[in-house]
């Protein structure tokens, strides 16, 4: 008689322990663990994969006999081990997307508090003939140029963290990109998402870009900005804000996630 | 080698696990919606909420399956290598105080609570009192090292909140425990099968194996973690998968414009914990995120409530507790936490 508990136990460490494995590996779009996972967290995914594979070893190795008799038991076995596999059925999905606009609006914290304050500003517009913060911008901005001509290329958690050490600096980002009908006219927002431990507690992290010019961009579109970095104050916040001067559609990037 | 001690049910000592009608048809329903989701939602049009949804549930359960593997090894271990009379000089005649102890434990013993489950499952087998292995449960993935490290991280080394963060876990699972303590004892406040067998080769502890050798001792260590893992794996797939949903249909933002008053803050963070099912050790970020957004309370309300209770906790909690303990248990540290939060907020904030 076919011991079904352990074949079922046999398929669900295998799944596992080669899931791992192929996560340590690397695809043509890079490390397939930096598509769900910080790569710090690499010995986790060892670790789970020794787990697996001892467990496998073990339930192979293991000379007890066990019955499954009733056609409940049986039942309750497949359902069981149908769980345990569920997400096997949603991996080929998840490695070949990466979170987008969608999941940028469920958790773009802080909205409402940039809108309000885009829209107060719009009042008294600045553009780039009058407004004093593009003035000073600019004449920062050319200090700067003489004495550098290449461009900075701060990550966006830094742009984040010490947006004042950008401030009149010629900066280069690459970022994804979303635009609000609540946000002025010439203005969007370039994010990518950093992610802590895993994917799902990945927070968009962005800077708001301010461009001449008509443009035609989808949301979720990958672009390069060059620009002048410069400061937007928002209640207590202050937010990375780049005056653009050069802004250009790009591929998707081998590695979309930033990391801590 | 390993020698089995005669039981009473040598022919069948491990049946698969017996699953109520009820909990066969929740379970099976669940299997259907959740492959169902997966196929009209992609075949309907809504492919990056679909795709949304597949990295949060797969990256989720990836970070989580490793913690859950390692923690019913780890309780395998316990089981086989820790003698009971350990346990007993710890806690044993110290009454209140195996309280106090356990909800410290996590200082020496860091896990995530991912992990806390399978270890306390083995944990109470071994003898460890009812009210002590709570507190250890409650406790464990917040008063912890890493957890510790983690929210310095997240919070800029603003030691004030680490130490809030650490302080109230601890006073919130010595407190829950206590009322358990009164409320519930071992034959009461535990599946029997836990109680008092010590976790044999199964859950129903019949045949409760000895190993000999070293190498057998390992061996019978992987096959009790194995087992656990078979027994509580399911709870955490189910668990990850309705916070993966939800993470990817409510907007974060939604909680924010409703968050106007501290109070109101506090209950909705205590909502959002349970919802989202974060590890322990990353729940800092998310929280982190909503400085200068959301008072200090409210912040530290989601960190204290998200270890001890979410989704997945309370489906793994259905492999040691009777439902109307865990309903107790999660009433009271749910008011708990409420009411500590209330406290600080209201007498100058966090």
């Amino acid at each position: 008689m076919i011991d079904l508990e352990r074949g079922m136990r046999c398929v669900v460490l295998f799944g596992w322990a080669i899931l791992y494995a192929f996560l340590l590996g690397d695809s043509d779009q890079g490390s397939r663990l930096q598509q769900f996972l910080n790569p710090s967290l690499k010995w986790l995914i060892i670790c789970g994969l020794l787990a697996a594979a001892l467990m496998l070893f073990e339930t192979v190795t293991d000379g007890k006999k066990k019955r499954t008799s009733s056609r409940k038991e049986r039942i309750t076995l497949l359902i069981q081990t149908g769980i345990l596999l569920l997400p096997f059925f949603y991996f080929p999905l998840a490695t070949t997307g990466h979170l987008g606009i969608d999941a940028f609006q469920n958790r773009f914290i802080g909205g409402e508090d940039i809108r309000g304050a885009l829209e107060k500003e719009e009042q008294d517009r600045i553009d780039e003939t009058d407004g004093d913060l593009f003035q000073e911008l600019l004449k920062m901005g050319q200090e700067y140029e003489k004495r550098h001509q290449e461009p900075k290329k701060p990550s966006l958690m830094q742009l984040m963290r010490n947006p004042q050490n950008y401030e009149g600096k010629k900066i280069e980002v690459l970022g994804m990109v979303t635009r609000d009908e609540q946000l002025p006219p010439q203005t969007l927002y370039a994010f990518r998402f950093f992610i802590n431990c895993c994917a799902a507690d990945a927070i968009p992290v962005g800077v708001l870009v301010r461009y001449s010019g008509e443009l035609e961009l989808e949301p979720g579109q990958w672009i390069r900005v060059t620009g002048r970095g410069g400061l937007y104050q928002i209640g207590k916040e202050t937010m990375p804000l780049i005056v653009s001067d050069h802004l250009e559609t790009v591929e998707k990037p081998k590695y979309p996630y930033v990391f801590f | 080698m390993i020698m089995k001690i005669p039981s009473h049910q040598e022919e069948n000592c491990c049946p698969p696990q017996k699953s109520g009608t009820i909990a066969l048809i929740i379970e099976s329903l669940f299997l259907l919606a959740a492959v169902g989701i997966l196929v009209v939602g992609s075949l309907d049009g809504r492919q990056e909420r679909i795709t949304t949804l597949s990295i949060n549930f797969v990256a989720l359960l990836l970070e989580a399956m490793p913690f859950m593997l390692l923690g019913a090894m780890a309780g395998g271990f316990i089981e086989v290598f820790i003698p009971r009379k350990w346990f007993d000089r710890l806690f044993k005649g110290r009454g209140k105080r195996a309280v106090l102890i356990g909800a410290g434990m996590g200082i020496v013993f860091p896990v995530c609570e991912c992990v806390i489950v399978p270890v306390v499952r083995r944990l109470l087998g071994k003898g460890v009192p009812f009210s002590a292995a709570i507190a250890y449960l409650l406790g464990g993935p917040v008063v912890n090292t890493i957890v510790a490290g983690s929210t310095a991280v997240a919070y800029q080394y603003d030691w004030n909140m680490v130490l809030m963060r650490l302080v109230c876990g601890y006073i919130v699972a010595v407190t829950v425990a206590f009322i358990m303590g009164l409320l519930f004892d071992r034959q009461s406040g535990l599946i029997l099968a836990r109680t008092e067998q010590g976790a044999g080769c199964c859950s129903c502890g019949h045949a409760k194996e000895q190993a000999v050798t070293f190498t057998g001792k390992i061996r019978l260590a992987v096959r009790y973690g194995r087992d656990d893992f078979f027994e509580v794996g399911r709870y955490l797939v189910i668990g990850c998968f309705i916070a993966s949903l939800l993470r990817s249909m409510i907007s974060i933002s939604t909680f924010q414009s409703l968050a106007a008053t501290p109070w109101l803050a506090i209950l909705l963070m205590m909502i959002l914990a349970i919802i989202l099912n974060l590890c322990s050790e990353a729940d800092a970020f998310i929280a982190a995120s909503f400085r200068n957004v959301l008072p200090g309370s409210a912040q530290l309300a989601f960190m204290v409530l998200g270890p001890m209770l979410d989704i997945k906790l309370i489906l793994m909690y259905l492999t040691v507790f009777p439902r109307k303990v865990i309903i107790t248990l999660s009433i009271l540290t749910f008011s708990c936490v409420a009411l500590l939060m209330l406290l600080l907020e209201f007498w100058g904030g966090v």
